[in-house]
């Protein structure tokens, strides 16, 4: 029986969602070829275009072998594997025909949807190859059976009870291959230094970075400063990246910071592709993770090893308010960290000005504001290029300039003036999420700012504040999407109204609740790590509640499985289960149950084959006859007569 | 309260055998399909005793028997009758046809054009005609019995899907055995014996017999099983048309009078498993033919599950 692979939607639709999700993993030549593959045969079927002849087929095997060989040395031998199955998947496509064919195709659909779950679970790819999964098995019911939706779906419904409670009650494996990867596509990203551009290049992007949760505390965007990385060398505009010192001090924290009224708790998730650093707010006391080691260095910077596959969480604990944050014991400024050379002849000028006329660190502080908020500086994303320490063209001259620009040249004029300062990389603000109440950060939130050390303590001061007000209170992924024109109109305005749920367009909330989902997805089922597992277990044995859910479950599948299982034999009455018991018997014997044979006829044959129990089948035949076609009322205890009068003869038989 | 006719029914048989030479199943069907007063078709090459059969049971069930051999010019008027004018009493007089006989043989029914075919299945299914604003009733019972050429053969015009539904069986008669033949050729005609044969029922008989078929037990493990017979012909389209309800009322119909030909006032899915495959293969056939109709109706049998 010849068949045609363009006729089975559900399959060649299938394949081609696994084969695409693969090809993320695998060199992009691979898809090309199974595309071609794809192409060929559907001109062969379609545009009766010539077949492929044996030898092309063998010949494409052999190269596929080949770079298959090539690349044996990869990691865990993941893209071999993947380009194998891939590439085997589309030479069965070729030469598809029967339904042995059919079934090859369907088991490297399976498989390559299962190893493409192992390896990245996100929602994106889950869905899909969800769906996929599914449209396989449709695939192996002949096109026209009808109920095979209702089939499958009823399996699927079954299958859930199950899976929630090996979610919650299977130990969690830690599968090292689904973690250790590295990520080659994801170097963009927050590289924790400034230099001219390095900060402005990012925020073009509008990739998600991580998404925060904070637990009983409401805050604008303009007050959410995620600090990444402190930079303490100075080359005028420039900060080169530089690892702080591990913080060695044990930190005397004072012992009423901890209370939580003091305090607040939030829950980061970094996207796949970190770096390391691990984004804190203001006050940041302690950062912990079931998942990674953190490492805490001075300034109150976290980082821990970088390169994450997978979308990876932490908890963080800020103390609030301000006056809170400066009990916070820090360390001093160094001498290195506080050094500054020259910043160019325009630069020193004023500076000495300054220093001449106002011998206070405050007042000195407060000149830097005026100059920055009334001498007319444009924030914008491309200011044009400036050379690493060309301080004086960007402060006297061009006066275009990005977060970093201003940051860095404040951190100069500062630390010119004596006062210690140092920049800090991070994010600021993000967009809130109203259906899932996160916040949600891109790298178009990308920012700089300063601090400053006064009076004793480090002072967050952020310079883009004086010059693109909107820019903090509407947040970079609101602020970056409108025209350029309105950024620059616009960017000294104070106010801005962040929109409220019933001006959000559908597309909007659509976005919001498709990101929602996201999350809950992220932080629920991919962050649901071995130790939170034993956590729930240790927390479900103080709390009946997860026992009470655990047993609702518990009977639900149950109850699903009564029913399933009554469906096959519980329903069958005791006359019908002893004519199967008879029936199996003559078939253990020898007398074929020929299909679509009567009952009644089949009796015949036993008593012919069996004559010594000739008497007992004439009587189950005129019995069965009288109940099951006549109709008569039988009674339980006939049934039972009866089977014992069956035990008997199978004794009289052994 | 079993009935004079199931006795006699082996008898029936036996002397029809004398006359119908190996053909003693298709008898069986035969008698079966005429009891239940269902019309039937037989289709076979000219030549293996189609005629001979329908002559054998007008005799025997005492029937008033008529044939009508069709050809392509055949007219509606020619079965059913024509109004003649009679000038002295000044008035149409209707002189009935062929048709009003209780047994009609209608030789090659494939041969008419598709009118005149249907003026006899419309017959068929009223079991009266009309002509000119009357009606006529047809004689009780009226059973038809047609033959047709299978349909690779020259001249013919296939039934359509619809007709064929409203004859309850069909058969195909073989060709003779070997021994048979021979037989045949040295002399020994056994039609010759056709003008001895004395009617061993009585047309009121027929008619208690129907009114006792009316009344054996169908218990719902039967009509399931005849439900998933149709269910299972519906799905799988590629073998053979669907069966309608009416292809299930024909099998629970003719099975109640296999049953009781044998004696039993209940049915059995075995008496529905007898009389499946003329019920319905040329329901599964359509157009493909008797023989294809076959093929499919034994494999629907086969792979449809009795209910336990």
């Amino acid at each position: 029986m010849n068949r045609k692979f363009y006729d089975q939607p559900s399959l060649y639709l299938s394949l081609i969602v696994t084969l695409a999700l693969a090809a993320v993993e695998v060199p992009f030549w691979i898809s090309i070829f199974c595309s071609l593959l794809f192409l060929w045969k559907w001109l062969v079927e379609k545009m009766n275009f010539g077949g492929v002849s044996r030898f092309w087929t063998s010949l494409l095997s052999v190269v596929l072998f080949v770079v298959i060989y090539i690349q044996r040395g990869e990691i865990l031998a993941q893209i071999p594997s993947m380009t194998l199955l891939m590439g085997l998947a589309a030479l069965k496509v070729m030469d598809y025909q029967n339904q042995r064919d059919h079934k090859f195709l369907v088991l490297f659909g399976f498989v390559l949807v299962a190893l493409k779950s192992i390896f990245s679970v996100d929602l994106y790819a889950f869905v899909p190859g969800l769906l996929a999964f599914f449209g396989f098995w449709i695939s192996l019911y002949p096109q026209k059976t009808k109920g095979r939706w209702l089939l499958i779906s009823r399996t699927a419904v079954l299958a859930f009870p199950l899976l929630g409670l090996l979610f919650f009650a299977f130990p969690r494996i830690v599968v090292p291959w689904a973690m250790k990867r590295g990520a080659p596509t994801a170097t963009m990203g927050f590289s924790g230094e400034v230099a001219p551009g390095s900060i402005s290049r990012l925020a073009q992007n509008n990739q998600l970075v991580f998404r925060a949760q904070l637990f009983d505390r409401v805050e604008t965007a303009s007050s959410l400063y995620w600090r990444g990385n402190v930079l303490t060398r100075s080359y005028g505009l420039y900060w080169p990246f530089s690892t702080p010192a591990n913080s060695r001090v044990t930190e005397n924290l004072p012992a009423d910071l901890l209370n939580p009224k003091q305090s607040f708790e939030y829950e980061v998730i970094l996207e796949p592709g970190s770096k390391g650093f691990l984004f804190t707010l203001d006050g940041a006391i302690s950062v912990s993770s079931t998942m990674f080691a953190v490492e805490k260095f001075r300034h109150q910077v976290y980082r821990t090893q970088p390169f994450f596959r997978k979308s990876q969480s932490y908890r963080a604990r800020s103390v609030f308010p301000l006056e809170n944050v400066r009990r916070i014991p820090h360390v001093l400024p160094t001498k290195q960290e506080t050094a500054v050379g020259s910043l160019g002849p325009k630069s020193d000028e004023w500076v000495k000005d300054i220093r001449n006329r106002f011998a206070d660190s405050k007042d000195r502080l407060r000149q830097l504001e005026t100059f920055f908020s009334q001498k007319d500086f444009v924030y914008t994303l491309s200011p044009g290029v400036y050379l690493k320490n060309d301080l004086d063209e960007f402060l006297f001259e061009r006066r275009k300039g990005f977060c970093e620009h201003f940051a860095g040249a404040y951190a100069s004029l500062a630390r010119a003036l004596g006062i210690p300062s140092r920049v800090v990389v991070g994010y600021q603000g993000g967009r809130f999420n109203l259906v899932g109440n996160f916040w949600a950060v891109t790298q178009r939130d990308a920012h700089a700012w300063v601090e400053v050390y006064v009076d004793g303590h480090w002072q967050r001061v952020d310079p883009t504040e004086w010059v693109a007000p909107l820019r903090l209170s509407m947040g970079g992924q609101d602020f970056f999407s409108l025209p350029l024109q309105e950024q620059m109109q616009w960017a000294r305005l104070k106010s801005w109204r962040r929109p409220g749920e019933s001006d959000l367009t559908v597309l909007q909330a659509l976005d919001l609740w498709m990101e929602n989902v996201n999350y809950l997805w992220t932080s629920f089922i991919l962050d649901f790590s071995a130790s939170d597992q034993r956590e729930l277990w240790e927390e479900g044995l103080k709390t009946i509640g997860l026992f009470v859910l655990i047993g609702v479950l518990s009977v639900v599948f149950a109850l699903n499985l009564l029913r399933q299982i009554s469906r096959r034999r519980f329903r069958k009455s005791e006359m019908d289960l002893l004519t199967q018991k008879i029936f199996q018997w003559g078939a253990n014997r020898g007398v074929a149950y020929l299909p679509g044979q009567a009952p009644l006829s089949y009796l015949r044959e036993l008593e012919r084959g069996f004559s010594s129990q000739k008497e007992f089948f004439q009587k189950f035949s005129d019995f069965y006859e009288r109940v099951k076609y006549l109709e008569e009322e039988c009674s339980k205890a006939q049934v039972k007569g009866l089977l014992r009068e069956w035990k008997q003869v199978q004794s009289k038989e052994s | 309260m079993s009935s004079s006719l199931s006795t006699s029914f082996e008898a029936l048989i036996a002397e029809a055998s004398k006359v119908v030479v190996d053909k003693e199943r298709e008898l069986r069907m035969a008698l079966t399909c005429v009891l239940s007063g269902g019309h039937l078709l037989i289709e076979d090459v000219p030549g293996v005793g189609k005629t001979t059969l329908v002559q054998t049971l007008g005799h025997l069930l005492g029937l008033d028997t008529r044939r009508i051999q069709f050809t392509i010019d055949l007219l509606p008027a020619d079965i059913i009758g024509t109004q003649v004018f009679h000038p002295n009493e000044n008035k149409f007089e209707f002189h009935p046809g062929p048709l009003f006989s209780q047994l009609v043989m209608t030789d090659e029914l494939n041969r008419a054009s598709p009118r005149t075919q249907s003026a006899l299945l419309q017959a068929m299914e009223e079991g009266e005609v009309s002509v000119d604003g009357k009606t006529w009733p047809l004689p009780k019972p009226f059973v038809v019995i047609a033959t047709q050429n299978p349909h690779q053969q020259l001249g013919t015009f296939p039934l359509p899907e619809s007709q064929l539904d409203r004859f309850l069986m069909s058969l195909d008669l073989d060709y003779a055995s070997k021994e048979t033949e021979v037989k045949l050729f040295r002399g020994e005609d056994p039609r010759r014996l056709l003008g001895k044969l004395k009617p061993l029922v009585s047309v009121s008989e027929i008619f208690e017999f129907q009114n006792q078929v009316e009344k054996v037990m169908v218990s719902e493990v039967v009509a399931n099983y005849v439900g998933q017979l149709l269910r299972n012909s519906r799905e799988s389209s590629d073998e053979g048309l669907p069966l309608s309800t009416r292809a299930g009322l024909s099998l629970i119909k003719a099975a109640k009078t296999w049953a009781l030909l044998e004696g039993r006032e209940h049915l059995r899915p075995e008496d529905v498993q007898e009389i499946f495959v003329p019920v319905v293969a040329h329901r599964l056939g359509g157009n493909h033919g008797l023989k294809k109709g076959k093929q499919w109706a034994e494999k629907l049998k086969v792979q449809t599950e009795v209910p336990l």
